[in-house]
């Protein structure tokens, strides 16, 4: 039995909500471009939300969600001129494939990030919550520190780091 | 979590940073796709870098609610010095302003409009109220409008998503599409900000458009003036002007013609009248004459008079600029609907030494767009979008040409964006012109900009 014919089905959107994350990492993997990674996840949030009644409770939400996101960045791509994309047509397959594993432990590694966040110095902690709660700029960040903006973008990529072996230990451990 | 080689670790983690940061040049962007290619450590680390990234941004929730506002204000309090006082207490105030409602409310909705806020989405129309950071999506097919406390509109036309800010700066961002705004005069230093991905409108109290996409902005003003701001450089464009931002800096379009048919009686002496027959249209030997016969005015606009109207030879009626406007320009014409039409508008010469764009809203040919050009002689189809043109309703058709890029709108729909490489004659009168295509359209405007200088 398919979803009810109302769009608004509380089941859908919370599927949706929860694959959010997932689906951007896939689209974000793709694309190399975090802007264009979120208007992309956008079009393809519309894309299942118009296709919701072909989606059939109990099978493979993931699976036909990644297909979406895959369509929807080849669609992307051919809008764009060519040289601006960050990787080429023959990569494509390869980050994809590469993506889809990586995300197998995508939900592990989410339970795992609270624990890591906390482990971080407040000072750390407090950037990244500026930087992804907020959404400050980074010069922004970098004035109130008194420090430049290339500083600040070095020093979230060795919490994003720390964070990234933190999750793992844990994960990677447990599974 | 794997580690790449020492050999490219540095060089990786330097991109990778600023590839979250949106700092990754088409250089570097090469770069890393090379690295990548070759490694496939490098590889799986760029995965589980992404993930991280992607885990960070969904964690929003865990982000705020891992610290209350007190014990945040003792730790900020402690890890600063008293010369910061006045910084830290601007921030404590940022801080636990937190998204709140904004003075601005839906006055209007058509289609499945909606919006995301906390990670989830919630259907326009259910909201009763908006808040700084809720994101505004409007699908195909759907509009909506928005009305501030000041008097402010913003419409937010089909495919448009903002994200709505309550700050000094801007009181929202356009992430792609287009809105429409009428914005009455602002407070001295409490100008109507609007963000976009590559610049910033900044508005004291005007009636413009603006659009967004991932590449480019684009500014239209109605009436008085918007600041539009990019990478540094920004432009003031006034009214009936255009403004346009990419990466690669910003431009201010300002009109040089404004033709309204509807109103005409006869023609403006800055435009003249050339034929040639089809027999010699593509012959070295081809020599367009002059035709004031083949265009006229009718009621609702100007039409092309067909070859077999005056018992004579059918063949390429052009209607072009007697002055130059250069290589760069935007043509936009206003077609009626009711009936079959075509029309031929160039760019960067005239019919027969420029880029034709032919829009073709008829059955019995090949119905579409195409960029072509007879320069050489020959005819040479440089660009197609076969998507129908529907001839039951008006269109606004535009054209720009910039550089080596030509772009094609039907109803600020992109129809055609490419780059023309194929030479056209050096010694060419640089100007533009409108040209029959079969069925005679009837063209009720025509709008040319060119660079301001």
């Amino acid at each position: 039995m398919g979803l009810k014919a109302s769009r608004d089905s509380d089941d859908f959107v919370q599927l949706m909500t929860e694959h959010q994350g997932r689906l951007f990492a896939y689209v974000f993997s793709l694309i190399g471009n975090p802007d264009a990674a979120n208007d992309v996840l956008q079009e393809v949030n519309i894309v299942l939300w118009r296709d919701s009644r072909e989606f059939r409770p109990g099978s493979n939400f993931k699976a036909w969600a990644f297909r979406v996101a895959h369509f929807q960045v080849m669609a992307w791509r051919q809008r764009q001129i060519r040289d601006r994309l960050v990787f080429e047509d023959d990569m494509l397959e390869v980050l994809a494939t590469g993506a889809r594993e990586s995300d197998e432990m995508f939900d592990r590694r989410q339970e795992r990030l609270t624990g890591c966040l906390e482990k971080l110095t407040p000072e750390h902690r407090e950037m990244i919550r500026q930087r992804y709660a907020e959404g400050t700029p980074l010069q922004s960040i970098a004035s109130v520190r008194g420090t430049t903006a290339n500083a600040v973008m070095q020093t979230l990529f060795r919490i994003r780091q720390r964070l990234m072996s933190c999750v793992a230990r844990y994960a990677e451990g447990s599974a | 979590m794997s580690t790449p080689c020492e050999e490219i670790r540095p060089e990786l983690e330097d991109l990778l940073g600023r590839m979250a940061e949106e700092q990754l040049d088409s250089e570097r962007a090469k770069r890393l796709s090379q690295i990548l290619k070759e490694h496939p450590d490098a590889r799986q680390f760029y995965f589980d870098y992404c993930q991280m990234h992607a885990l960070l941004q969904s964690a929003h929730g865990v982000l705020q609610a891992l610290e209350n506002p007190a014990i945040r204000r003792r730790r900020i309090l402690a890890g600063f010095s008293a010369a910061a006082a006045t910084l830290i207490v601007a921030g404590i105030a940022l801080l636990a302003r937190g998204p709140r409602p904004i003075d601005a409310a839906v006055s209007a909705l058509q289609g499945p409009a909606f919006v995301v806020r906390d990670d989830r989405k919630l259907p326009l129309a259910d909201l009763r109220e908006l808040r700084a950071g809720d994101r505004i999506v409007t699908p195909a097919d759907a509009t909506s409008e928005l009305r501030y406390g000041d008097g402010s509109r913003v419409v937010l036309l089909e495919k448009t998503e903002i994200r709505l800010r309550d700050d000094g700066r801007a009181r929202l961002e356009l992430r792609d599409g287009a809105v429409r705004c009428d914005v009455p005069p602002q407070a001295p230093g409490q100008p109507f900000g609007i963000l976009t991905p590559h610049a910033e409108a900044t508005v004291l109290g005007t009636s413009f458009e603006l659009w967004a996409s991932s590449e480019e902005t684009r500014l239209r003003t109605r009436s008085g003036r918007v600041r539009l701001s990019s990478e540094g450089h920004s432009v003031e464009v006034g009214p009936g002007e255009r403004g346009s931002a990419t990466g690669s800096g910003v431009v201010r379009w300002v009109p040089v013609r404004d033709f309204d048919f509807t109103t005409m009686t006869s023609m403006p002496s800055t435009l003249e009248t050339l034929f040639c027959e089809s027999a010699t249209l593509v012959r070295k030997d081809r020599k367009p004459e002059a035709a004031p016969d083949r265009v006229r005015f009718v009621e609702g606009g100007l039409t092309f008079v067909q070859g077999s109207e005056l018992h004579t030879k059918h063949g390429l009626v052009v209607l072009k600029d007697k002055e130059e406007t250069g290589n760069d320009v935007i043509l936009e014409a206003v077609v009626p609907g009711g009936q079959r039409w075509s029309l031929g508008l160039t760019v960067s010469g005239d019919a027969f030494e420029g880029y034709r764009i032919i829009f073709a809203a008829m059955d019995e040919y090949p119905n579409g767009v195409a960029v072509d050009t007879i320069s050489a002689f020959e005819l040479m189809v440089l660009a197609r979008d076969p998507r129908k043109i529907s001839y039951d309703q008006d269109h606004t058709l535009q054209v720009e040409r910039r550089g080596s890029r030509v772009r094609v709108w039907i109803d600020d729909q992109t129809r055609i964006d490419t780059e023309v490489t194929q030479p056209l004659p050096e010694g060419r009168f640089r100007t533009y012109s409108m040209s029959n295509f079969g069925a005679p359209p009837k063209v009720k405007y025509l709008k040319v900009w060119k660079p301001a200088p």
